[in-house]
């Protein structure tokens, strides 16, 4: 599907070609890090204790200007597989309709990013000062897309009979769907609103085709050069139509639990200093499934009854530029996922019926050297320490460099 | 020759030269050569002309990520013909004498785009960078001729950066991938930019041998040697192939 689906993109540029000019850019970042004793790529990025040489990505970026407002985009980038093995995937690909109304009206249609909040709009590596990503777009809660709520009995981070888990915002928030986007009065105001096929935590919209469609969207205001306020919002349906998923049907089908997400977004920036800060609260209305040794529906929670699973999300970061020595910079980030409590719903649970928090709290600060060797080439050096809300703390900790090269 | 770029001494004639841009350029560049030479100076004239077509592929204003963040047009360059960012220029003995004191250019950046995409000064000159838009920009430069970076800058805030080595500036906006212009210094005050048409005009040269120069930032042409007289007027010509 994949195949075919590059192949597609691939025609499409080639079509594009006759009439437009094309542009084509890319970023390669390359990076040696070593995490600790617990390290794990849903939790920390990092395979395993060992020191790792690791091509981080490749991406390539098309741009062709087939008429006069209307442009197709597309990003290709590398995966990682098995070993060292690499994979091509094709993370972007959209067409625009750019000035309908002016500035206050652009359409955007196919596998683009999704406009909550601003993270995903500075991931790539010369636009994120740090060498991490925040916790919200990769870090594996205790919800998995194929039952909801997992009682993980201890066990965190495992994968599960019942698949992945989800984190609050897919890695790399490319989704597909159709976007509206402008702005008004000056860029005083600015919107971005999308129908998408699939939730904020989730990219996978091939197993939930018949169901709802889900909706993002920013709202901000820019009210002065140095200043942005935003509010994101992402509504819905986060469970794909699995095994255990199959015994919601008759009693309270998979498109009513939804994911509801809310955040706020700040930017202040003048001279050397820049400020980024973003605040996310996040709720899962997700069903408990036991099922039985034949797999068959034992017992849950589901409806009505179903669990609300909140957590609240903080990230900051900050960047000074260093005034007297061009091209080098220093910059932290504090980031936190708190979760909320639920009543305990495992009836073979030695705190069944008590509160207990769903998931636990992780939290990170990360600093970061940057200096700039050419207008292309950034080298980062970054430390980052990772506290879970569990005993004994696992050893999660990250050193790493990475250099990135935009061509 | 309708709208010929001179260079004509301690005044510049820049008639036929429309854009607000080229004007802030031109006055850039005011000279003071020696009384000598504006009295027995030559003159060297001719067209540049780009046989090889520099094709720059717009960039599509969409992109999704912050490097380019602006919802409309993005624009290659200052729309100046390319071969008005062309730079002709003279080296030989005795113009490195030439005062270059108390020179004042003026780098804008307009539409998230830098006003002039070629700015040649000399050695010695101050550009002061301006942001004339209601976003930031954060203009710096790693070049070897001139490391700077002036930081984010509110609009109309202008920031003095002098240049005191010869050689090509690359300047770029941290914020806006797509913009980037070149400060050209150069040893002396003998240059100009060519018009719309490619033709320019040089004038005031003290007698003597120079070899003259034509600067593109992507192309190259070969130097011409030349010898000027007093009152003499030379036509030299160049190719980009």
């Amino acid at each position: 599907m994949k195949r075919l689906l590059l192949f597609l993109s691939f025609l499409l540029f080639a079509a594009a070609l006759a009439h437009a000019q094309i542009s084509i850019s890319g970023i390669y970042t390359f990076e040696i890090k070593k995490g600790g004793k617990d390290s794990k790529p849903k939790v920390n990025k990092v395979d395993n204790e060992f020191l790792q040489f690791n091509i981080r990505n490749l991406q390539l970026f098309l741009d062709a200007s087939v008429a006069d407002d209307i442009s197709l985009s597309a990003k290709l980038a590398s995966t990682k597989r098995v070993g060292d093995a690499i994979g091509v995937d094709l993370e972007l690909a959209y067409v625009t309709f750019s000035n309908i109304a002016g500035r206050a009206l652009n359409i955007s249609a196919g596998k683009t990013l999704t406009p909550f909040g601003t993270y995903t709009r500075r991931q790539l590596s010369p636009d994120n000062p740090l060498i991490g990503t925040p916790l919200f777009f990769y870090y594996s809660t205790n919800v998995s897309p194929a039952s909801g709520y997992l009682d993980s009995a201890g066990v965190i981070w495992a994968e599960t009979a019942y698949g992945g888990r989800l984190s609050t915002v897919y890695y790399g928030g490319y989704y597909t769907g159709l976007e509206v986007f402008g702005s008004f009065a000056d860029e005083l105001l600015l919107y971005d609103l999308a129908v998408m096929n699939a939730p904020l935590s989730s990219p996978n919209p091939g197993l939930n085709l018949d169901k709802e469609p889900a909706f993002h969207g920013r709202i901000a205001v820019h009210p002065a050069i140095w200043g942005t306020l935003g509010v994101s919002f992402a509504s819905g349906s986060f469970l794909e139509r699995g095994m255990t998923n199959s015994f919601l049907d008759w009693k309270w089908s998979v498109e009513n639990y939804k994911q509801r997400t809310i955040g706020i977004d700040v930017n202040l920036n003048h001279t050397y200093y820049e400020i980024n800060a973003e605040y996310i609260v996040n709720n899962f209305h997700s069903p408990f499934i036991v099922p039985d040794s034949a797999w068959n529906y034992k017992s849950g929670l589901t409806g009505s009854s179903a669990l609300d699973l909140e957590s609240n999300e903080l990230l900051v970061d900050v960047k000074i530029d260093a005034p007297f020595y061009p091209g080098l910079y220093l910059a932290a980030r504090y980031n936190a996922v708190m979760f909320g409590s639920i009543t305990d719903p495992d009836l073979e649970s030695s705190t069944f019926g008590k509160s207990i928090p769903w998931d636990r709290d992780v939290q990170r600060f990360e600093v970061a050297i940057g200096y700039k060797v050419a207008r292309s080439v950034l080298v980062k050096l970054g430390y980052q320490w990772t506290k879970v809300d569990v005993i004994p703390r696992p050893q999660l900790d990250v050193a790493a460099a990475q250099v990135s090269v935009s061509f | 020759m309708k709208g010929i770029a001179r260079m004509t001494g301690p005044q510049l004639d820049f008639s036929g030269l429309k854009s607000l841009a080229v004007a802030c350029l031109l006055l850039s560049v005011t000279v003071e050569p020696t009384a000598n030479a504006q009295e027995n100076g030559g003159t060297i004239r001719g067209r540049v002309s780009l046989s090889a077509q520099v094709q720059v592929a717009p960039r599509a204003a969409t992109s999704r990520y912050r490097s380019a963040v602006t919802s409309g047009t993005v624009k290659a360059g200052d729309e100046k013909p390319d071969v008005a960012n062309v730079v002709v220029y003279l080296v030989g003995a005795g113009l490195d004498k030439m005062s270059a004191k108390g020179e004042v250019a003026i780098l804008d950046q307009r539409d998230a785009t830098f006003i002039p995409h070629v700015l040649p000064v000399v050695k010695g000159t101050q550009v002061r960078i301006v942001n004339r838009d209601k976003t930031y920009h954060n203009v710096f430069s790693l070049s070897k001729v001139k490391k700077f970076n002036i930081g984010r800058r509110p609009t109309g805030e202008e920031v003095p950066v002098e240049f005191d080595k010869s050689g090509e500036v690359q300047v770029f906006c941290d914020i806006h991938s797509n913009m980037s212009a070149i400060i050209l210094v150069l040893d002396n005050p003998m240059f100009v930019q060519p018009n719309d048409e490619g033709f320019f005009e040089m004038k005031n040269i003290p007698p003597g041998d120079y070899t003259v120069n034509a600067w593109h930032e992507r192309l190259n042409s070969s130097p011409k040697q030349v010898t000027i007289g007093r009152g003499e007027t030379v036509t030299v010509n160049f190719d980009f192939q």
